[in-house]
């Protein structure tokens, strides 16, 4: 018997055959291993840094200073630092703040470099120029050094509302580490703004700022993802790094950098306070670094369905 | 090429010059005073401090202090430390050798093993060589580097003892750590062959300083390595005969290389930042900690000439890695 199709049949199919890219994407995303394995880690830690420290019965910022370096434990998981407190419950408490640091830093320097990138690839010229050479010079002073002299400088509240708390090493970390992103996004709008559908979009009428967010924006978006997501392991990484050099965010607040700033002489008979605020930092970054990964394969446009 | 290598020298100057600006605004907006070290001195009374600014021209106006600054620079005067009061290039040419003599190690030997495995890594594709090698470089890329110096000491320097101790190489009775955790040299007591002992207290700083570059340079020599076996006259040299070795190393090698040398002329700034973590984990006597003291004492003409060389040192290693592609890849001509 020769199978009729019927039109709800019919539309099912034509909806699977016209899959939106978010999906394939998803399916592609989804057979990457190593990521999905990262997403799961990452989801721990997210959850351990939200959870731990509202249901332990440690307090993470208390001191006891009758239990101070005491190995790890059945009590204390990871052991204890040298004025008594949890390692463990006190590496959730900082990951909050390592978490936070290393995501709102990607937010300001995605939005810095794609803006500048986004500006300098549309307009080109002396606008592509002027920004360009910015981003040249910014890419000639060692991040590390500049970095230390801009904290500082904030720290001592040249600018009131970035002097305290993580505001300072959030905006350092943007201003230092936005121009890959920059480059990145400019090679994108370059190429875009040749195509014709922007052609026609501008014969109809569309204003610049309009071509820039609402045509162009979504076809360069694929790459600023993926580097938006490798850029959170980075920002982690500065954050840790600053901290660890006290140039970072200041105990009493735990970060994972500043829990190894004194680590190195206590390690001679503590190693374990250099050991797992560590391994927080790296199991994070890596987590982060596979899904960019995925990402990266995932919205590759050169997959073959 | 000459000509192209004397423009670009040029257009460092306008580059070197408006980092000058940028960097010294704000470091003088920074309220760190260079003389604050003096201010608890009970034999310096306000007075003289007040003179010294006034001879220091501290309370000048921003425009005036640079112009000083600059005006003595192009003389060659880098102006004296206010923490040492010796000459900044005293203080630089003291450090800049020991961070260099750290940092080219690093590189060399980052290279030198990065290149072979990420050749045979992507020749091996998939293989469980190449698996291995891939997963080590993407744990290598994650890894905090500072972490991984302190995990180099707690393992070699703490926990393992130095079976030699007691030798002639190592005159010195055990115990004696594998691997020493800070110092460039020995100090003191009867020291062992200068030679062995600077080898010694190298290895751990330069495994630490070399990794992440190893990682980053593994990767790339793979991902070039195999755009490049796709190729057509790769399947030519092959179809005609010639060795794998020949194809490999004489035909793709070259070409594989490129993406590395960007790779490189973008990380070398990073260097610097390594060199810091460094040299503060392994007590090493370099640049970067120079920098870091002299940030939180406000010393700022030696701040300035770190600076300086610094971003100097940058332009002058990228143009060297644009003329190393020029070697590498003939299709490319400076004029």
């Amino acid at each position: 018997m020769a199978a009729i199709t019927s039109p709800q049949t019919a539309l099912a199919k034509a909806a699977q055959r016209y899959d939106s890219l978010t999906s394939i994407a998803w399916r592609h995303f989804r057979k990457h291993r190593p990521a999905m394995l990262g997403v799961g880690v990452l989801s721990l830690l997210v959850l351990g840094a939200i959870l731990v420290p509202v249901v332990t019965a440690y307090d993470p910022g208390k001191t006891h200073i009758l239990d101070k370096y005491l190995p790890p434990s059945a009590e204390h998981w990871m052991g204890t630092d040298g004025l008594g407190r949890d390692l463990f419950v006190r590496s959730m408490d900082g990951g909050r703040t390592s978490l936070l640091v290393g995501l709102s830093a990607m937010v300001l320097a995605i939005l810095i470099g794609t803006t500048i990138g986004a500006f300098a690839g549309f307009y080109g010229g002396l606008t592509d120029n002027a920004l360009m050479r910015l981003a040249d010079i910014m890419l000639t002073i060692p991040t590390l050094f500049l970095a230390i002299v801009l904290i500082q400088l904030l720290r001592a509240g040249v600018i009131p509302f970035l002097s305290a708390g993580i505001a300072p090493i959030v905006f350092v970390i943007a201003i230092t580490s936005w121009m890959p992103t920059a480059r990145l996004v400019r090679a994108s709008y370059l190429s875009i703004k040749q195509k014709e559908f922007i052609e026609a979009a501008r014969a109809a009428g569309a204003k610049n700022w309009r071509l820039i967010i609402r045509h162009i924006l979504p076809n360069a978006i694929s790459p600023i993802i993926v580097a938006a997501t490798l850029r959170i392991g980075a920002a982690i990484i500065t954050e840790a790094g600053l901290s660890f050099l006290g140039m970072g965010v200041q105990p009493p607040a735990a970060t994972w950098g500043n829990m190894l700033k004194n680590a190195q002489s206590e390690i001679d008979y503590a190693p374990w306070t250099a050991i797992f605020p560590g391994l927080f930092i790296f199991f994070t970054v890596i987590s982060v670094n596979y899904i960019g990964d995925g990402l990266r394969d995932a919205l590759d446009p050169h997959h073959v369905e | 090429m000459t000509r192209y290598i004397i423009r670009r020298l040029i257009q460092a100057i306008p580059v070197l010059f408006i980092i000058s600006v940028i960097v010294f605004s704000l470091i003088q907006i920074s309220p760190n005073n260079p003389l604050s070290a003096m201010q608890n001195n009970p034999n310096i009374t306000p007075e003289d401090l007040l003179r010294l600014e006034q001879e220091y021209g501290l309370n000048d106006p921003l425009p005036v202090k640079y112009s000083k600054w600059l005006g003595q620079i192009v003389q060659g005067n880098w102006g004296d430390s206010f923490v040492t009061h010796r000459p900044v290039l005293t203080e630089i040419g003291e450090r800049l050798p020991n961070t260099l003599y750290l940092s080219l190690i690093a590189f060399v030997l980052a290279l030198i093993i990065a290149i072979p495995f990420g050749l045979i890594s992507a020749v091996r594709q998939y293989s469980l060589f190449d698996h291995a090698v891939t997963t080590i470089a993407f744990m290598g890329q994650s890894i905090p580097i500072f972490w991984f110096g302190l995990i180099l000491i707690i393992v070699f320097s703490v926990n393992m003892q130095n079976p030699l101790a007691g030798t002639a190489l190592f005159p010195h009775p055990p115990p004696l750590p594998m691997f020493p955790g800070g110092g460039m040299t020995t100090l003191g007591e009867s020291p062992p062959d200068p030679l062995v002992d600077r080898v010694w207290h190298l290895v751990l700083p330069v495994s630490m300083l070399a990794v992440f570059q190893l990682a980053q340079h593994v990767r790339y020599m793979r991902a070039g390595m195999l755009d490049v076996l796709k190729m057509d006259y790769i399947r030519t040299a092959t179809a005609k005969g010639l060795r794998e070795r020949a194809v490999i190393l004489k035909h793709a090698f070259k070409n594989a290389a490129i993406p590395l040398v960007t790779i490189i002329a973008l990380e070398i700034p990073a260097l610097f930042n390594g060199a810091l973590f460094t040299e503060t984990i392994f007590s090493w006597p370099g640049m970067g900690r120079l920098f870091f003291n002299s940030a939180e004492r406000g010393d700022y003409t030696v701040l300035m000439g770190i600076l300086m060389i610094s971003a100097t040192l940058i332009i002058f290693f990228n143009l060297v890695a644009d003329i190393a592609y020029a070697f590498l890849d003939p299709r490319i001509r400076f004029d």
